[in-house]
């Protein structure tokens, strides 16, 4: 075994899965706005103004989570999270295309509505993060389980969950008991 | 009917006609309530063309307030899936046997009604079609190609399960962060409000939509609410493969290259010790486990999307009038066209593109999901009650029924109806409602008959589940008398 990691490193790593899918969100924005013949700096721009809250936010819950305050796995934490933090990460993506266009910065024209919209369907993001991040961070985490503690608890919560759900399948009796003709 | 009886070897539960339960333990149900459970793979499911273009489609027509048919089908579906699991973690075995517990041409009947449904490549065509607009490949190439990498993945894959929920899962994922981005970006507060409020107008049927032009049209969606037709029969084989409840002692179907490893197949389910206390305690939580499935999972997700899907409808016809006219106008596969040119004029044509690669997902996940439940099922009473069918084991039975099925619609794709596919996709979602009608009736039977006492359903849920035997098939019955739709 060298050297035991960093306590930032150990912190980092187990922020990636939450920034990857912010990450990957902005790419969908960006994506979106490339196909529709945007130009360039438009593309990067969006890319970059949804993609960069939406990492850090996700990195955000990813702390918290570590730290214990929020449960693996659970929705509802989840979508407690993410009903300010979404609505915050679209209203930074508004405020930077203005910035980048070079307009003046203008809010939303009606800024309640709009953020109380963003909240609600924060909802969809939630779920949607969550479902991801169970599939991603799982990988990651076995991954980086043997230097990483935090990781490691991870894993560990999941094999057992895993152990109760799929490894008990009992061995299949004998066959003279087991196919006894229907009565 | 139903009885404990002692014999000389190994106490048993006489549930029905069919061959006793022999008596062996409840594992523990998970501790954690956790996103990963068997109502993820109903949800993918159930998550499909209903929420994402029926309902639309019906939110266009008719306006937001219809959607609190939506409401009940779901709430509906939800309870049934509980009871669904009821029996499957009880018994470890399928809804179909014990349907046969009951009487053997039931589950004849649910065994041809899948044959004469599910074997049309209705959601593949549809998404193909969806796939056309944004490539230009013609809809006939990529729906063959898509019925064939259905057939690869399930045969490649070691355990068909694990295979399947964690595509399904990234599938879903995907899906519902996109949409939500597009919906933050072109919906307004004001088309949620009325999506919301729309839920609970209970009772609003506008007289158009009890027209023959369109009352089949609201049956078919409301069968398309949630899981549709046969899904929720086919999760108690999902339930099983997972090993939840008594489904532990049952063992997994395997890929087709992996058939050398496949384990001897019981010649029927379990039952557990319903007198012992630390039993029953374990089933609570079992019970609990589930119940997390159907309400979180099940009833929030599907909710959520179609919430979604209704905000975009909105935004949709809002942005173009010609949305509706076109729908109104009877062209039904304008309505993808014509929302996704509604969403490029909003916010760029890729939008519109992303739209219908959405649209294209779905559909292909829908034929995938279904063809691999189909194929359960089919292979599940094939092994169980029809002679010589245990030459076999049960995973070479669902290879047969999957690569048949998947021969069969790219068959029907080439020289099938020439009407396209939303025809077929509309008769396939009519269709559906009987199944549905069906099942509540049998699983009054089978929760209230084959259960010990003190596992049953309360009343109420026998009310309601007797209420969704008359909603489906009052609804499909009103439709061929009184319009004169024949199936």
């Amino acid at each position: 075994m060298g050297a035991a990691p960093s306590t930032l490193r150990i912190s980092t790593e187990l922020t990636l899965p939450g920034i990857a899918i912010g990450l990957g969100t902005g790419l969908v924005a960006g994506g979106l706005a490339a196909l529709g013949g945007l130009p360039l700096s438009y593309v990067a721009l969006t890319t970059l103004a949804l993609g960069v809250p939406l990492a850090v936010m996700g990195a955000g819950y990813d702390a918290l989570l570590a730290s214990g305050r929020i449960r693996l796995g659970g929705v509802a934490p989840a979508m407690l999270y993410w009903i300010p933090a979404f609505p915050l990460a679209r209203l930074f993506h508004e405020v930077a295309l203005d910035i980048g266009a070079g307009r003046s910065v203008v809010l939303p024209d009606a800024l309640l509505p709009f953020l109380t919209f963003q909240a609600l369907m924060s909802v969809g993001y939630a779920i949607g993060f969550l479902w991801l991040h169970e599939n991603v961070a799982g990988l990651w985490w076995a991954r980086i389980r043997h230097h990483n503690p935090v990781a490691a608890r991870y894993v560990g919560q999941y094999t057992q969950q895993a152990a109760a759900m799929q490894n008990s399948k009992k061995p299949a009796e004998p066959r003279d008991k087991a196919s006894g003709k229907a009565r | 009917m139903a009885d404990v009886t002692t014999e000389r070897e190994e106490r048993t539960w006489q549930a029905g006609r069919e061959e006793p339960m022999p008596i062996r333990e409840l594992p523990d149900a998970p501790a954690s309530l956790h996103i990963i459970g068997p109502a993820m793979v109903l949800v993918a499911l159930g998550v499909g063309l209903g929420e994402t273009f029926l309902w639309p489609r019906l939110v266009l027509l008719f306006g937001p307030n219809i959607r609190w048919l939506f409401l009940v089908g779901v709430t509906l579906q939800a309870v049934v899936m509980l009871e669904m699991a009821r029996y499957a973690m009880a018994t470890g075995e399928s809804i179909f046997f014990g349907a046969a517990r009951i009487a053997r041409p039931i589950m004849w009947f649910f065994f041809a009604t899948a044959a004469l449904v599910y074997i049309w490549p209705g959601h593949v065509a549809a998404g193909a079609l969806a796939f056309e607009q944004i490539t230009g490949i013609p809809y006939l190439i990529s729906a063959i190609v898509g019925l064939i990498l259905i057939g690869a993945v399930f045969s490649l894959a070691k355990f068909v399960y694990n295979l399947l929920e964690n595509l399904l899962t990234f599938l879903i994922g995907v899906l519902v962060v996109g949409s939500t981005i597009i919906a933050t970006l072109v919906g307004s507060l004001a088309d949620l409000g009325s999506t919301f409020v729309g839920l609970v107008a209970f009772g609003y049927f506008p007289q158009e939509a009890l027209t023959a032009a369109f009352f089949p049209l609201v049956v078919g969606a409301i069968a398309f609410a949630g899981p549709s037709g046969m899904q929720q029969m086919w999760y108690t084989l999902w339930l099983r493969d997972k090993g939840a409840g008594m489904g532990v002692h049952v063992p997994r179907i395997r890929g087709l290259v992996h058939q050398d490893e496949t384990e001897t197949m019981p010649s029927r389910g379990f039952m557990f010790d319903t007198e012992n206390p630390e039993q029953m305690q374990k089933w609570k939580n079992w019970r609990r486990w589930v119940m997390f499935d159907a309400l979180i999972l099940f009833w929030g997700i599907t909710m959520l999307v179609t919430i979604i899907y209704t905000v975009l409808a909105q935004a949709a016809a809002a942005i173009d009038p010609g949305v509706q006219e076109a729908i109104r106008g009877g062209d039904e596969e304008a309505s993808i066209a014509a929302m996704a040119g509604a969403f490029s004029e909003a916010g760029g044509a890729a939008i519109g593109v992303l739209f219908f690669l959405f649209i294209a997902i779905v559909g292909w996940k829908g034929s995938l999901g279904i063809f691999d439940a189909f194929s359960r099922g089919q292979a599940d009473m094939t092994y169980y009650f029809i002679p010589g069918g245990r030459r076999f084991n049960i995973s070479q039975l669902y290879f047969i029924f999957l690569w048949g099925v998947i021969v069969f619609g790219i068959l029907i794709l080439l020289f099938g109806p020439a009407d396209g596919p939303t025809a077929i996709l509309d008769i396939l979602s009519f269709l559906s409602a009987f199944a549905m009608g069906a099942y509540c009736i049998l699983l009054i039977l089978t929760n209230n008959m084959l259960l010990p006492k003190k596992i049953r359903p309360n009343i109420g849920i026998s009310i309601v589940l007797g209420f969704g035997a008359v909603f489906y098939l009052g609804m499909l019955l009103y439709s061929l008398i009184r319009f004169g739709v024949v199936i």
